[in-house]
């Protein structure tokens, strides 16, 4: 058995933004999607919120606390913007309210993409997806916002506009958010980076602006 | 790396995909490999049946119901041949009838009271050595004529010393058939002499063909037992037939008679009425009626007394004599005509003793000793004979008492058979000899041409298999091309790269063709090899399981190369266009080309089609109550609904711009997402539903009242008389002779004369050219749902079922067919219409009047027809009273069942092939939602990340994939229930409860299958 993370300890504190860099294969991903309660970890514990997440909530957690950005956006092409938006809170019932319809729209406004949500996803540009992607992980005001290289596909003048935005969100929700990214804007924006090597987590020193 | 290698490369990489394709272009090769050599197979038994039916016969001279004498045989013409003397029997076994062909042979080894049987005969006789072997008395004076004995069958005992296998020509048969005969062998000269037939024969079996002209050369009138003298002509037929009369005119006309009474009428005036005794009046007597009396022509008021009668009537000349004789009817209905006569002359009893001519030979009268002796048909009163008539009769025995004049009495005592019992010639024996041809009395039969060509031409197995296969050829094909959809999904990303390299997309699409290709090219000759394996198994179910569709004890396999050889190219080019047009439609869809067809449009023309659907449907359930409109009204529900479906799509499509969001939304936007795939499962099913549920709601059902009642008339038993009955069964006096007055009085029976040709109903495979023809009144027929029109037409008519019209005769009304008639001549018959399949099936019906001038001398009735209010009653009592008829008596509803049995076990054939292309419709279907889920990965994922919990996942995807599935099955379901709308009623609850449990395990073996695929594919 491989052994890709190794008696890693990461504290992150509500409302930081923190980046996680690491060479490729070091095991970034692997760390976020524990993060996301998509991966179990062999052993120790995660806690969130101040409590230990359990097997069975796991679903609840990630519809409710935790929001995720991919870096292939995983946007549904038959499906418009809006509607994917709001594919979160059909987790927990049939429909939609009008209240969430409206907060979905506050969120595209928020990105700066509100003419958009009738459009099909085929049809915008990477940093739109982008921008779709994390509407769709703050739907349900997640206390988490967990970023996998979501600038990764980005040129360098969208990924700073998406950085900028990341920023915004942190500040302005107050959401802690976690992101994987080997971006120097997306580090620079990040209020904390920690770089992983050999399993382990060590705290990179900022150098002052 | 070559271009070879690289083909390869990909094989090996996709192989999991590969393995579906192999399986599937063998499936669909074997079944059109198998479907052809099905076609080969049944075509090649039915020659070997000709062959071993025929054995080395080229030629068969028949005297059709005549005889010809032995004596034939000894002329060259025939030393390749044998005379035969071959009679319709049958054996009672453990109260069991079994039709027999007796075949009366000159063997050396079988000698007389010994038989040899055939083969399939000693099954059914079950290791009986001893039988008695029932005949119809067939002498050479026809039983439909008034003089014959009162006994109309006779038997043999016989003990079985041999069986004749197929290669001894122990299957013979002379009909079109493909069952085996029961055939019974016995020494000609016991038959002969047990059927007062001795040095008879009625058929010639040639191992050379025969032709007209050497038949006429070799013919001699004493061969057909015409005996011409210098100045005479007599016939052992008694009965000479008109046409040979007219031939040999001038010529002057016998006729002997038995009249009931002469009585002088100047007497019978002079007595009173109550003084009866003291008439004088001869009982009995025989007068013949001549043209001429000694040269002189008789006026029709004529008579010539012998001395004898001229005394015992105290008559003299001038006197008036009255003369009372029987008058035959059909089925010899008796009546009584009687004329006056005057007395010309009267001359000794030793001028007409003398005159041979005067006196004719009928059964159970000449020849024996006294007038009590007499055995005869005819109600002869003997208390009316008195001694001095039996003096007579000791005495002079058959000499005339009277002669008469022919013209004046030739219309009451002709018959069919014959106009004169002897002919005086005015010519002489020369000409008269030149004047008569064999063709009158023998017809030459080329039996193999017939046989051969009623073989290749009879049901076509190969389309009829493909045509049952057709679903399975179709499931195949999606399940060959579905993996090949997948497989090019998963590859989309090397598509694109080769798009960016600079392929052409005809040049990917060659790459692409060869590398599956020649997969299918390699696999293909193992399609064909299970191609024979398939059609041995389908033969071997057909001689056992399904034997109830052709009756037989199987079919030999026929391999042939050149079917091989097609089977294999078709399979071959099937796979290589539908592969070249997946292929194209994929990588121009794959560059942007597809088109998608405005909602609106697509809903006005759905519209349409369900309109029509509907007005179509209403019209025919209140007016036009036609099956087939019903067929078409299921199929065009089935087309709308699909129309629907893809209109429901596009809807939702276009709905989801708002900005609310739902589940349901998700699930439909997702299924138009894979809507070409969709729709394709959707065409699949339920067509498939619809196929195998119509088919076996049609199944007939027996308990159904309606169908029955228009199948047999209302009528409850059938009858098949092996022995022709001459009598009216309706008739109180025939029913006092017969025993059979314990009928209930409402017993009605309905006969038939019947014309034996081949069986035409679906039990025989061959090609029917003239089937076997009823003759009856045909205003009795309405009941079966037969109209007829006979005067609108110059030529003779018949009616024939549907389905034997199309086919077993593949005719049409208006067709003519061609018969022999009587007189060896071809006559045409005209196909005057159709009628219901129902008890009749396989056979011609014909006004007996027009029968009766076709065939004349076949008078006996064959076939009856029981309505009765105590049917078993009725049974056990004709089967008591008429034992020596050889009565085969059945329920109407038995003999329904044994036809429908055929039709029934095609029905089954075609569920059990529909079925099994429906699993494999089902199994592709299973390929379209593992490439679904596969390409849901992402979503899976997706969903998960959002916190959808797994059952929900679940649920979505399942949904996803069953919706369509579901409402393909409902929509094929009630499809075929408006296909079967002219006769729901008909399908019976039993037949309905098991399509709705068919129903429900295949939407539960669907619901299953897709939950454990997803199961299986969505692991955490």
């Amino acid at each position: 058995m491989l052994t890709v993370l190794d008696n890693l300890s990461l504290v992150v504190q509500k409302g930081e933004f923190v980046a996680i860099k690491g060479e490729s294969g070091a095991g970034k991903t692997t760390l976020l999607n524990i993060l996301g309660t998509l991966l179990p970890p062999d052993s120790g514990n995660y806690v969130l919120d101040g409590k230990e997440v359990r097997a069975d909530e796991v679903a609840e957690i990630r519809n409710k606390k935790i929001g995720m950005v991919f870096q292939d956006h995983r946007l549904m092409p038959q499906f418009t913007v809006m509607q994917n938006v709001l594919l979160p809170l059909l987790a927990e019932k049939n429909a939609t309210t009008f209240d969430e319809v409206q907060r979905a729209e506050r969120l595209l406004a928020f990105m700066d993409i509100a003419e958009l949500k009738g459009s099909s996803v085929n049809q915008l540009s990477g940093g739109e997806k982008t921008r779709v992607a994390i509407c769709r992980a703050l739907i349900n005001q997640p206390s988490v916002l967990l970023a996998d290289e979501p600038t990764g596909q980005l040129d360098a003048r969208n990924a700073r506009i998406i950085a900028e935005l990341f920023q915004k969100v942190n500040r302005e929700m107050q959401t802690t958010i976690v992101m994987v990214t080997h971006s120097d804007e997306m580090t620079k924006a990040a209020q904390k980076t920690y770089v992983l090597r050999d399993g382990k987590v060590k705290v990179e020193e900022k150098e002052a602006p | 790396m070559t271009t070879q290698s690289f083909i390869s490369q990909s094989r090996r990489h996709f192989r999991s995909y590969y393995r579906l394709v192999i399986i599937a272009v063998i499936l669909m090769m074997a079944v059109i490999t198998g479907s052809l050599l099905l076609g080969d197979s049944v075509r090649g038994t039915l020659v070997r049946r000709v062959e071993e039916r025929l054995g080395r016969t080229e030629s068969i001279l028949t005297s059709g119901t005549g005889f010809m004498s032995d004596s034939i045989m000894l002329h060259s013409l025939f030393d390749d041949a044998q005379g035969v003397l071959l009679i319709d029997g049958f054996i009672s076994l453990n109260d069991k009838l079994i039709p027999v062909y007796v075949w009366g042979i000159d063997n050396d080894s079988l000698s007389a009271g010994q038989t040899w049987v055939n083969e399939p005969l000693s099954a059914k006789l079950l290791g009986a050595d001893e039988i008695v072997l029932h005949l119809p008395s067939h002498n050479m004076v026809p039983s439909g004529t008034l003089f014959v004995t009162q006994s109309y069958s006779t038997q043999m005992r016989l003990t079985v010393s041999g069986c004749r296998t197929v290669e001894q020509g122990g299957n013979l048969l002379l009909k079109n058939e493909q069952t085996l005969p029961l055939n019974l062998f016995v020494s000609r000269a016991q038959l002969g002499e047990v059927m007062e037939l001795d040095g008879k024969i009625n058929l010639i079996l040639s191992a050379s063909r025969i032709t007209p002209a050497e038949l006429r050369s070799a013919w001699k009138p004493s061969y057909s037992g015409i005996h011409v003298n210098d100045s005479s002509l007599t016939y052992e037929g008694v009965f000479i037939p008109s046409e040979i009369v007219d031939t040999l005119a001038p010529c002057a006309r016998y006729f002997s008679y038995l009249v009931n009474d002469l009585s002088r009428l100047a007497d019978t005036a002079a007595v009173s009425a109550n003084d009866e005794a003291s008439r004088k009046s001869l009982p009995y007597s025989f007068v013949t009626a001549v043209d001429e009396w000694q040269g002189e022509a008789l006026s029709a008021r004529d008579i010539i007394l012998s001395d004898y009668a001229a005394q015992r009537l105290q008559a003299k000349v001038g006197d008036s004599i009255s003369m009372t004789y029987y008058l035959a009817k059909d089925l010899k209905n008796l009546e009584t005509a009687s004329c006056t006569l005057c007395v010309k002359q009267v001359v000794p009893l030793n001028k007409l003793k003398g005159d041979s001519l005067l006196v004719a030979d009928f059964p159970g009268l000449s020849h024996v000793e006294k007038c009590a002796d007499w055995d005869s048909d005819l109600p002869i009163d003997m208390n009316r004979i008195e001694k001095v008539d039996e003096e007579y009769w000791y005495q002079h025995q058959q000499t005339p008492k009277a002669v008469v004049a022919y013209q004046a009495i030739c219309q009451d005592w002709s018959n069919a058979f014959g106009s004169a019992t002897a002919v005086r010639l005015k010519s002489g024996r020369g000409e008269a000899e030149a004047r008569l041809s064999a063709d009158a009395f023998i017809t030459i039969v080329s039996p193999r041409a017939e046989g051969l060509f009623a073989a290749n031409n009879g049901t076509d197995f190969a389309s009829l298999f493909m045509a049952l296969g057709f679903f399975i050829i179709v499931s195949g094909i999606m399940l060959m091309l579905n993996p090949i959809v997948e497989m090019l999904h998963e590859r989309s990303a090397e598509l694109a790269l080769y798009q960016q390299l600079g392929f052409t997309r005809k040049r990917v699409q060659r790459q692409l063709f060869r590398e599956v290709f020649g997969i299918m090219a390699l696999v293909s000759p193992l399609g064909v090899a299970a191609g024979v394996l398939y059609a041995g198994i389908t033969l071997w179910l057909l001689g056992n399981v399904w034997s109830g569709a052709t009756h037989t004890e199987g079919f030999g396999l026929h391999v042939q190369m050149p079917t091989l050889l097609i089977s294999w190219l078709v399979g071959i080019v099937i796979c290589a266009v539908s592969l070249w047009y997946l292929l194209r439609k994929l990588l121009r869809e794959a560059e942007g080309k597809q088109r998608v067809k405005p909602a609106s449009s697509s809903f006005a023309s759905t519209a349409i089609v369900l309109l029509v659907t509907l007005g179509l449907f209403a019209y025919n359930l209140c007016w036009l109550h036609s099956m087939i409109a019903f067929i078409v009204c299921g199929i065009t529900w089935i087309v709308g609904m699909g129309m629907l479906l893809r209109v429901w799509l596009v809807r939702r499509k276009l709905a989801a711009d708002t900005l609310h969001c739902h589940r349901a939304q998700l699930i439909w936007q997702t299924i138009y997402a894979s809507c070409r795939q969709h729709l394709l499962s959707y065409w699949t099913l339920s067509l498939g539903v619809f196929t195998v549920f119509a088919v076996g709601l049609n199944r007939p059902d027996f308990t159904d009242s309606q169908l029955m009642a228009q199948s047999t008339g209302n009528y409850q038993l059938y009858v098949d008389c092996r022995v022709p009955v001459q009598y009216d069964l309706n008739h109180p006096d025939v029913r006092r002779k017969l025993l059979l007055t314990e009928l209930p009085d409402s017993t009605c029976i309905l006969s038939f004369l019947r014309h034996s040709q081949d069986e035409a109903s679906c039990l025989n495979l061959n090609r029917v050219s003239t089937p076997s023809v009823l003759g009856v009144d045909l205003d009795e027929m309405s009941s079966f749902g037969l109209q007829a029109d006979t005067l609108s037409h110059s030529i003779p008519c018949v009616y024939i079922d549907q389905e034997s019209l199309i086919w077993s005769l593949m005719k049409s009304v208006g067709d003519t067919l061609y018969y022999d008639t009587h007189l060896g001549t071809h006559t045409p018959v005209l196909i005057a219409g159709s009628y219901p399949t129902g008890i009749f099936h396989g056979n011609a019906i014909m006004a007996a009047d027009q029968f009766r001038k076709l065939w004349p001398k076949q008078s006996g009735v064959e076939v009856l027809l029981v309505k009765s209010s105590r049917p078993d009653d009725a049974a056990d009592l004709l089967a008591m009273a008429m034992g020596e008829y050889g009565l085969n008596i059945q329920t109407t509803q038995e003999r329904i069942q044994m036809f429908f049995e055929v039709t029934d076990t095609y029905l089954v054939i075609f569920l059990t092939l529909g079925a099994l292309g429906m699993l494999l419709g089902i199994f592709s279907l299973f390929v379209i939602v593992r490439k679904n889920l596969t390409a849901s990965h992402y979503a899976i994922m997706l969903y998960r990340s959002l916190g959808y919990r797994e059952q929900l996942i679940r649920t979505l995807l399942v949904r996803e994939n069953l919706l369509v599935p579901f409402y393909a099955i409902l929509t094929g379901a009630l499809g075929s229930v408006i296909s079967i709308s002219a006769n729901v009623s008909g399908a019976g609850f039993s037949t309905l409860l098991l399509a709705l449990a068919c129903l429900v395990v295949l939407s539960a073996t669907l619901y299953i299958g897709i939950h454990l695929l997803i199961k299986k594919n969505i692991k955490p």
